[in-house]
């Protein structure tokens, strides 16, 4: 069978390319043989005990700025406690260490080591961020403590804390399913990551990419050697929209509410500031804290990490009068002269519908109805349109969709029809369903960021613009550009001069003129538009100003929400006021 | 032909080895995947079970005569190409490489098939080539203007290892069938020449990943952390090794994708230089056959056959064992026959019956 004639009677040109085989066999038993043989001292000695470890490196997360280049979101350094539970070498010298000088139960640091006994040699982190005075206190007492780490790495830090972090978002420690989805992408288990807003919706490029060293440690486990390295790249830089000036001012203005507050540019879609309240420090969350901290944040009731501007769900109240309005305007048989009888209720079918005004308003034509936000007239012309004309209208001013907005956490409730009804409820559509609708009540629900891109398009003549914060993505060495967000047109809807003005001058009059029902939002001098909503849900009320400014070429949109606010004219028009009159000073006087 | 008892008439020795080599391939795989979590068997049991299909479909092969798969060579190759075009458009991912159909509960990996199915095809090739067209033309453009797209195909899933693996088959098999040397060297040259400026054209990332490729140390974290502690753990092994189930490197989780790629590190770490020896030997007697059986087939098709699957076995053995050891670059290659993984083990077996079939028939005209 096999014989030292076999390859002799074999045909030349196989003959020649086994021996090539057999010259690459025995290749690979030298190999084996210097490896296993000759240095088996040497690496038996290196596995009995695995001195490589691999430590990575944590890139710094890009910076965030406002508009103007100010500064939202950096890192800062920051301490965690490890331990290597093969390295420590008296185990209750140890554990009596931590529990005097950090603080640490021994149950607990038990429990968190053996949750990574399967792995090995691996660093676990018993305590993050510690102050630097527990730091010290560590590196003095570094050589009685085998196997007692102290890892340096960056930390997200918020300039500016509460102050803008509906926009900005956090960081936290990655969720199972997200690392489950991404370890390919190089995220480990115990990674930060950004949880919500921008953090979230520019992780790619904020995160920039990990490094690492392949190090012999020494038998303490600290560092003995770095074999090899390769440093971390820092994320991109993110410049947005957010002035921060404006953010504070708004902030402090709906300090104390329960709510939310936008401001757009009503001219591209840029988002000035957005608000929501209670809100949240995100710093607290890179700051290490335990999960249990954070669950309480969580499961307050106060729900302070509902965004409520991009995420919360309301009925519109009468800010949905204005697109009662325009579906109006577009009916051939309709005339703004006509005029509708108020006298304080409205029966319909077995159903009487009140007008909030007990007394009624008389005689009113579209203008004094938008001016006095009167019910009477809205179900008189909502019924003219019918549902599926003021669906429609609603859903070409994007309700009932996302506004696209680069916020991670954006709500999109469904607008309600017909078919919707009998779906959900599997009851018909009744011609009062349409009558609730016309004043923005019943089924429908809206964010209040699609009520701000809606008043922009109004504001605007018809421009529907996706919302925008992030205006580039910049490299943080050289400053180049690599990428940049323009404005977007998500759709534009042709509303004549005509009644583009009527509908401005109407929003004017709820400002501007006595009984107006929106006066508490004026600012001398600049002309602001808008109006009140008091939406009922429930048993209580949510408070609505939705407005622009100034009326001639509009650029600014603001939209104020109060949760449980008693009415929009008392409640929530002051405070827009005084969020159009911050803009006003800040961006307009100067220049007049 | 129907008293023709064709199994008597095949090499005990090749079927000796590969059924010991598949014995310590269950043996090592049950060690590898012993402590990782997993429930214990698994690995070695999904083994076993291939293995047992694979034995089916290598005897049915060894009943046919390896005639009929010479002569549906282009077809089998058509085929192929378009399960590999379908693993790029809708193949499933794994580790961030394309290289699965997936069929109901299994996966298929095209590109283990497509070793075979490309020997089968230049040995119908090169066996119908009349002698007054052995020029280059002929012997290497003509050729690999069919092998060189799926060489291509296969390195985009991305599964350097196997395209690694199928080059040297191919020039092996070509000289084999009677190619000039001068024109092999040529296009060996040819083709570095080429490679070198092709090379800046990549973007810096796949520049990045070749530079990895060849030099794992490029990337002390990844690769380059599996490369050492790979060396580490056949270094440790010794001449004895530490005993089946007892290998640090291999329990204590520091050898990546031990029961796959890095099986041989474990052989080497429990059962130290005589384990890797025995493996290198087994591999070693399995190669010599195969020359044997090319030698003494009864036509040009057995013999190209018969010595491409030689030079397969040898090659997948030279680039599996030695990038454990650091001779060779870490690609994801298994060791036949040894390595989990049902495609790799089946392909491998449907050899072993093709094998077989040449020489039970080496005297029949």
């Amino acid at each position: 069978m096999i014989g030292p004639g076999l390859l002799n009677e074999m045909h030349p040109r196989l003959r020649i390319i086994a021996v090539l085989g057999l010259i690459l066999t025995l290749v690979l038993i030298i190999k084996l043989f210097i490896i296993q043989v000759v240095d088996y001292p040497k690496y038996s000695e290196y596995s009995a005990n695995n001195r490589i470890r691999i430590i990575r490196t944590m890139p710094l997360r890009g910076n965030i700025y406002d508009r103007n280049g100010r500064l939202l979101a950096d890192n800062r350094p920051s301490y965690n406690v490890c331990l290597v539970e093969e390295d420590i070498k008296d185990k209750d010298k140890t554990m009596y260490f931590l529990e005097q000088a950090l603080g640490l139960d021994k149950d607990y640091v038990r429990k968190k080591l053996k949750e990574y006994r399967w792995r090995p040699y691996t660093p676990v982190v018993i305590k993050r961020d510690i102050p630097e005075k527990e730091v010290a206190q560590i590196e003095e007492n570094r050589l009685d403590l085998p196997g007692v780490i102290v890892e340096r790495i960056p930390a997200r830090n918020y300039v500016y804390n509460n102050a803008g972090s509906s926009i900005i978002g956090y960081v936290g420690r990655i969720s199972r399913d997200d690392y489950e989805r991404n370890k390919e992408k190089g995220y480990s288990a115990d990674d930060m990551t950004g949880i919500t807003g921008l953090e979230k919706e520019y992780e790619r490029y904020l995160r920039g990419e990990k490094g690492g060293m392949q190090v012999q440690v020494d038998s303490r486990g600290y560092r003995d050697k770095i074999l090899k390295s390769h440093p971390s790249s820092r994320g991109y830089d993110i410049y947005t929209s957010i002035d921060i000036d404006l953010q504070k001012d708004v902030e402090n203005i709906m300090s104390g509410v329960k709510g939310a507050a936008i401001v757009l540019d009503s001219r591209n879609g840029e988002v000035l500031a957005l608000s929501s309240k209670p809100d949240f420090n995100p710093n607290v969350f890179s700051g290490f804290v335990e999960q249990e901290e954070i669950d309480l944040i969580i499961k307050s009731k106060d729900l302070p990490l509902l965004n409520r501007a991009i995420g919360g769900m309301y009925p519109p109240g009468s800010i949905f009068k204005v697109v009662i309005a325009l579906a109006s305007l577009d009916r051939p048989d309709f005339s703004s002269n006509t005029k509708h009888h108020c006298s304080g209720s409205f029966s319909f079918g077995d159903r009487v519908f009140n007008c909030w005004e007990k007394r009624g308003h008389g005689y009113v034509n579209l203008t004094d109805a938008i001016k006095y936000s009167c019910n009477i007239y809205f179900y008189n012309e909502g019924l003219n349109c019918g549902a599926d004309r003021i669906i429609e209208t609603a859903e070409n001013y994007g309700y009932g969709q996302k506004t696209g907005i680069d916020i991670y956490g954006e709500a999109s409730p469904e607008l309600p029809r017909p078919e919707w009804k009998k779906e959900k409820f599997g009851q018909s559509w009744y011609r009062g369903d349409t009558v609730n609708l016309s004043i923005g009540q019943g089924y429908i629900l809206t964010t209040p960021l699609q009520s701000a891109v809606f008043l922009s398009a109004v504001a605007n003549g018809g421009k529907v613009y996706r919302p925008r914060v992030a205006l580039s993505v910049v490299r943080h060495n050289t400053g180049d550009k690599i990428k940049e967000f323009l404005p977007f047109e998500k759709s534009a809807l042709p509303i004549s001069e005509k009644k583009h003005k009527m509908i401005k001058d109407s929003m004017w009059r709820v400002v501007n003129e006595t009984h107006g029902t929106g006066t508490a939002a004026a600012v001398p001098g600049f002309d602001v538009c808008g109006k009140t909503g008091t939406a009922q849900a429930g048993s209580g009320t949510h408070a609505w100003f939705g407005g622009f400014a100034p009326r001639d070429n509009p650029e600014l949109v603001v939209v104020v929400l109060i949760e449980g606010g008693e009415s929009g004219g008392r409640s929530a028009a002051p405070l827009a006021g005084r969020i159009f009159k911050s803009y006003y000073e800040r961006y307009k006087k100067k220049i007049m | 032909m129907q008293k023709f008892h064709v199994y008597r008439h095949g090499d005990f020795l090749v079927s000796f080895s590969v059924f010991v080599l598949i014995a310590l391939g269950l043996l090592f795989i049950y060690s590898a995947s012993y402590h990782s979590g997993d429930s214990v068997s698994v690995f070695a049991t999904r083994q076993l079970m291939w293995a047992s299909i694979g034995l089916c479909l290598c005897l049915i092969i060894w009943k046919i005569d390896y005639r009929h798969f010479v002569s549906s060579a282009y077809l089998l190759f058509a085929v192929n190409i378009i399960l590999l075009l379908s693993v790029l458009f809708f193949g499933s991912k794994t580790l961030g490489a394309q290289r699965w159909l997936r069929f109901g509960f299994f996966r298929l990996q095209p590109s283990e098939f497509f070793k075979i199915t490309m020997i089968l095809f230049l040995a119908k090739y090169y066996a119908g080539l009349p002698s007054y067209k052995k020029g280059y033309f002929y012997c290497i453009i003509i050729p690999f203007l069919f092998i060189g797209p799926a060489i291509v195909l296969i390195m985009k899933q991305p599964d350097l290892g196997t395209a690694l693996v199928l080059i040297p088959v191919f020039f092996a098999l070509s000289y084999i069938a009677g190619t000039r040397p001068v024109d092999i060297l040529y296009t060996i040259i040819a083709g570095v020449l080429c490679a070198v400026p092709g090379y800046f054209l990549l973007k810096p990332y796949q520049q990045e990943r070749i530079k990895v490729f060849l030099n794992p140390e490029h990337d002390p974290l990844g690769v380059g952390y599996q490369s050492i502690q790979s060396k580490i753990a056949v270094g440790s092994g010794g001449i004895l090794g530490k005993g089946w189930l007892k290998g640090t490197q291999t329990q204590l989780d520091f050898l990546p994708e031990r029961h796959t790629d890095f099986i041989f590190s474990v052989i080497g770490e429990e059962w130290g230089f005589l384990g890797a020896i025995l493996v290198i030997f087994l591999f070693a007697v399995l190669v010599i056959l195969a020359f044997k059986i090319a030698n003494e087939s009864r036509d040009e098709k057995g013999k190209l056959v018969a010595s491409g699957l030689g030079v397969l076995f040898l090659v997948h053995l030279f680039i599996n064992a030695g990038m454990t050891i650091g001779i060779m670059p870490i690609t994801g290659l298994p060791l036949p026959f040894v390595s989990y993984g049902g495609s790799s083990l089946i392909t491998m077996l449907v050899a072993v019956g093709l094998l077989q079939s040449i020489y039970s028939r080496r005297f029949m005209f």
